[in-house]
């Protein structure tokens, strides 16, 4: 990132966005300011990278849409879902990049600092994501776990107990719209409960 | 495969098409207000969760009635003048539901997706749709004084979340 071009600045929006949640999701060594140090990185780096720089673009670039945090993924008992319309007449991509902390279910504390052994993945910050192409008018439900009760388009692998989830939504079009919500995995689920998705893309 | 694609593709046209029609043309019958979009939500669901479990009677125990999702988005004219208002309904693949309100000033309605008997009362007007998984929600109108919110509930578990409205104009 040499200058601050018109292509940063959607991800320098969601880096600002995603300051106060990069604390909480950031490595257990590092400081508070590397948390978000790094996120200011891989979001900047990923719309560089996602802009088509060096290579053949294909339509328009993806743009970060909307951030959030707060979601979990505790399976079987609890999953989070994006769901993302097209509101527009032209069909689009939306990728769903969620990045949580593998937790060791018996004390809900990372895995790591409990210094949990024959867990490979827990303690660490994971990434899951997910591509959907959305006709005109459709929608695509984006899960982090296949559930038995509801119905999920892209399976995010996000399994066991993943929290907190923050995630950004990314598209190659400006009309498409999403709501996110945490569900239990029941047939009535009681204890469903919405997440604030910010609009970042202006 | 060629010929596979170019069919895919006329395929996804015509549903455009078709989807695009729901807003661009039935506004002639209404006397000919030009409407635009003034919300638009991700997150409409009607009907019974469509897990895997449904077809493999994952309901024993629990009323079917009772988990029977509906949408219910109220809009209020805050205007001094009359306003048409437009509510198109899509489902995951884009087939929209059309539903039509002459809002006078200062007065409300509530539209409710049901399948079940209509729900008594003057200001609640039921929308009848057919299964939406996951579907998209776009509100037009003449005037911009219009305020919408919208909820979708089941009848045990009661609020289960609320859309995000999106404010286009």
């Amino acid at each position: 990132m040499k200058t601050f071009g018109s292509k940063t600045l959607p991800g320098m929006a969601a880096v600002l966005l995603l300051v106060s949640g990069a604390a909480t999701v950031g490595p257990g060594a590092m400081a508070a300011d590397d948390a978000a140090a790094l996120h200011v990185v891989s979001v900047v780096a990923d719309a560089e990278r996602e802009s088509g720089r060096g290579k053949k673009r294909q339509g328009p670039e993806f743009r970060p849409l909307y951030a959030f945090t707060g979601g979990i993924a505790f399976s079987p008992q609890l999953h989070t879902d994006i769901i993302c319309s097209n509101a527009g007449r032209r069909g689009g991509k939306v990728k769903v990049v969620l990045t949580g902390q593998v937790q060791d279910v018996v004390g809900l504390a990372p895995a790591a600092e409990r210094g949990a052994e024959g867990n490979e993945s827990a303690g660490g910050i994971s990434v899951f994501r997910g591509t959907a192409f959305v006709p005109p008018f459709a929608t695509r439900i984006f899960g982090t776990d296949v559930s038995d009760f509801h119905f999920v388009n892209v399976d995010l692998g996000a399994d066991g107990l993943i929290l907190p989830l923050s995630g950004v939504i990314k598209s190659n079009r400006k009309d498409v719209v999403c709501t996110a919500h945490v569900v239990a995995n029941q047939v009535l689920p009681t204890d469903a409960s919405d997440l604030q998705l910010e609009r970042i893309d202006g | 495969m060629t010929k596979m694609t170019t069919m895919t593709k006329i395929k996804g046209a015509a549903l455009a098409a078709c989807a695009c029609a729901a807003i661009a043309c039935a506004a002639p019958a209404l006397a000919g207000p030009k409407l635009k979009q003034i919300y638009r939500f991700s997150g409409v669901a009607v009907g019974l969760p469509a897990g895997d479990l449904v077809d493999d009677g994952g309901f024993a125990g629990v009323d079917e009635a009772d988990a029977e999702r509906i949408v219910q988005l109220s809009c209020n004219n805050f205007g001094e003048a009359g306003a048409v208002l437009k509510v198109v309904f899509y489902d995951q693949n884009a087939t929209p539901y059309v539903f039509d309100k002459y809002l006078e000033p200062d007065e409300a309605v509530a539209i409710t997706t049901s399948q079940a008997p209509a729900l008594p009362g003057p200001t609640v007007r039921v929308f009848r749709t057919g299964e939406i998984r996951a579907g998209l929600g776009i509100v037009l109108s003449n005037r911009t004084e219009i305020a919408c919110s919208a909820l979708v509930a089941a009848a045990a578990a009661g609020s289960l979340y609320q859309p995000r409205l999106e404010r286009v104009n």
